[in-house]
């Protein structure tokens, strides 16, 4: 029987509240917001939902609460894997709850699920626990997973041709100062407090591998070929890219990083061929401006 | 050629799915057509739109979304139409298409298909959705009756005659997914061969098979096993009914390699009289896959589809 006063807008906030309420259908029709919407005690859910007859109404509904939890915690621990495997199957599954109560998708794409989490995480992390410790590992662990994820399905260079070590040597040597670098679209740098990537490696090569230490860790997240690669640089390498990315002309990328480092100018400058070799290889720039003078 | 609505019967397709990817651009497999998941593809700017591309050069491309949420009384997200407009064009899709079903209200997607009740309110709120979106895609919209698991109180009309209705009222297409026939009439007591006689035929343009989880008390939609023989005499029911439309055999959970999918849409094209398969497609047997191991999943109705990252 149809109630006057239920609407299709009414019936659809009702069920949504119903089937995503993380106790089950019996504590969702009974929570204060789906009774806002539908005044209703869950023995008397015939009113609303039909059964079968094989199958009562709060049990047809279950297969839509069930499904919601399942789809969405197994999407998120395919995305974050080695999240998933540090945190056990059941605490993962915890906490991935967790979070979809407090981020729901509000995207059409699935991608856009974890986009949160390592957020969500660092918001909740247990201030009782000094860092560097296991929540820090965590939170890690769940930024480069994420970022994996954005990598892998955001911009990329593949058929345009890079920077090489050839052009830069072309550069007059009284210009190369004022020179600036143009990293490629995909490439991220992230400061970590542990060495995840290792872990996180191990971890999608099937193994079991322990929990690091932790260890001051800086890590090239980039895309190559459409695959996702990833390495740990120094430190003063790290800042030096940094402040290329943030736009620094080279000289003042060098002296930045110079400044932030115990390295002295004369030390830096004697590493830089090598690591721009290094970085032109690795496809980590798109070309090189000279400012017109 | 049969053609609806000005499209095209295309054959035996089965959904393009990621796992399947290097299969598909190493051995180009003589397969009619496939079906994406449109959403898998709007957004990317890597691998899946790149193989994509590779496969479009090849084969028709037909579109299909999770997340129109066409059935919502959530305004229409118009920035998710232009997307989907701009992905049929480069990808020159013969034909867009999604679910009679709504995915969330108050901006949330619960990235599931749930299900409307049938009467004259929801009706009419489909119905000029329907229309929007067609004028704004500038094609016509073919709709699928999604597998359900709740029926309303509120309901008035059989699903059948909301679909009828709602085809002739929208001047929209029907994908005919006849497992899912199969899955809500189990789970609400009704006939599917009534079901079937119901639906305007002249609208379908295209059907679906799958797989499903026979739960004793109900059925799940999980698309991770063959087509059941209930399901196949359904599909030949259809084909009298309808005079024949393209045909899409859908896997996505549990996914076997190609050659299986491959066999199995095959299936349908014997059943449809169509040249017989040849014995190099015949080598894989189905039966096989019919009892994979489930290990640590549940029974997860879908769509439940994920691109994963690629990792060096």
């Amino acid at each position: 029987m149809m109630s006057d006063s239920r609407s299709l807008t009414t019936l659809q906030r009702w069920m949504q509240q119903v089937v995503t309420h993380p106790a089950g259908i019996a504590a969702g029709i009974e929570s204060e917001e789906a009774r806002r919407e539908i005044l209703l005690d869950s023995d008397r859910i015939e009113q609303v939902i039909g059964r079968s007859r094989s199958l009562d109404s709060i049990s047809r509904l279950a297969v839509y609460g069930n499904a919601y939890i399942a789809r969405l915690t197994e999407c998120l621990a395919e995305d974050f894997p080695a999240l998933s495997h540090a945190l056990g199957d059941e605490t993962f599954l915890s906490f991935a709850m967790s979070y979809l109560q407090e981020h729901p998708s509000r995207n059409y794409s699935l991608v856009e699920l974890g986009r949160n989490f390592p957020r969500y995480l660092a918001d909740h992390r247990p201030d009782d626990i000094p860092a560097p410790g296991w929540p820090d590992f965590l939170i890690d662990l769940a930024r480069v997973e994420r970022l994996y994820c954005e990598v892998f399905d955001g911009p990329g260079v593949e058929g345009q041709t890079l920077l090489s070590v050839e052009e830069l040597q072309s550069v007059p040597p009284g210009s190369i100062g004022q020179l600036r670098l143009i990293p490629v679209p995909c490439l991220h740098l992230v400061e970590l407090q542990f060495p995840v990537h290792e872990y996180l490696s191990a971890v999608r090569r099937g193994e079991a591998p322990e929990i690091p230490a932790p260890e001051p860790t800086w890590l090239v997240i980039t895309r190559r070929e459409f695959v996702v690669r990833r390495g740990a640089v120094s430190q003063p390498e790290f800042l030096l890219l940094k402040a290329l990315q943030e736009g620094a002309s080279l000289e003042d990328a060098i002296a930045a990083a110079a400044e932030a480092t115990s390295l002295d100018d004369e030390t830096l400058a004697a590493r830089l061929f090598g690591w721009f070799q290094h970085w032109t290889r690795a496809g980590w720039f798109l070309r090189a401006i000279l400012p017109e003078s | 050629m049969t053609v609806r609505l000005g499209l095209p019967d295309l054959g035996f397709g089965v959904g393009l799915r990621p796992q399947h990817y290097a299969h598909i651009l190493a051995e180009r497999p003589a397969i009619d057509w496939f079906e994406i998941i449109s959403e898998n593809y709007m957004d990317s700017q890597g691998r899946p739109r790149q193989v994509l591309e590779q496969i479009a050069e090849r084969y028709p491309i037909v579109m299909h979304g999770v997340s129109l949420s066409i059935g919502s009384t959530d305004p229409l997200n118009l920035e998710y139409l232009a997307r989907l407009k701009r992905l049929a064009e480069w990808t020159r899709a013969v034909w867009v298409s999604d679910h009679v079903c709504w995915t969330g209200v108050n901006g949330i997607n619960g990235h599931d298909l749930l299900p409307l009740p049938y009467n004259e309110e929801s009706l009419k709120h489909v119905v000029e959705r329907i229309r929007f979106v067609q004028e704004f895609l500038e094609r016509p919209l073919v709709l699928e009756n999604p597998s359900s698991y709740v029926t309303f109180a509120d309901s008035t009309m059989s699903e059948w005659e909301f679909i009828s209705r709602m085809a002739e009222d929208a001047d929209c297409g029907l994908l005919l997914d006849v497992n899912n026939v199969f899955v809500t009439c189990f789970n609400h007591d009704l006939d599917p061969v009534e079901f079937l006689r119901g639906l305007p035929h002249e609208r379908v343009v295209q059907f679906h098979l799958a797989g499903h989880t026979h739960c004793g008390t109900h059925i799940i939609d999980t698309h991770d096993h063959p087509v059941i023989d209930e399901v196949w005499k359904l599909y030949r029911f259809a084909r009298e009914l309808t005079g024949g439309v393209s045909t899409l055999l859908e896997w996505d959970a549990s996914i076997p390699p190609f050659e299986v999918l491959h066999a199995e849409v095959l299936k349908a094209r014997d059943l449809a009289g169509w040249t017989a398969a040849s014995q190099r497609e015949r080598n894989f047997n189905v039966a096989e896959f019919r009892n994979l191991p489930q290990a640590g999943r549940m029974n997860v109705p879908q769509p439940a589809v994920h691109v994963l990252a690629e990792v060096e």
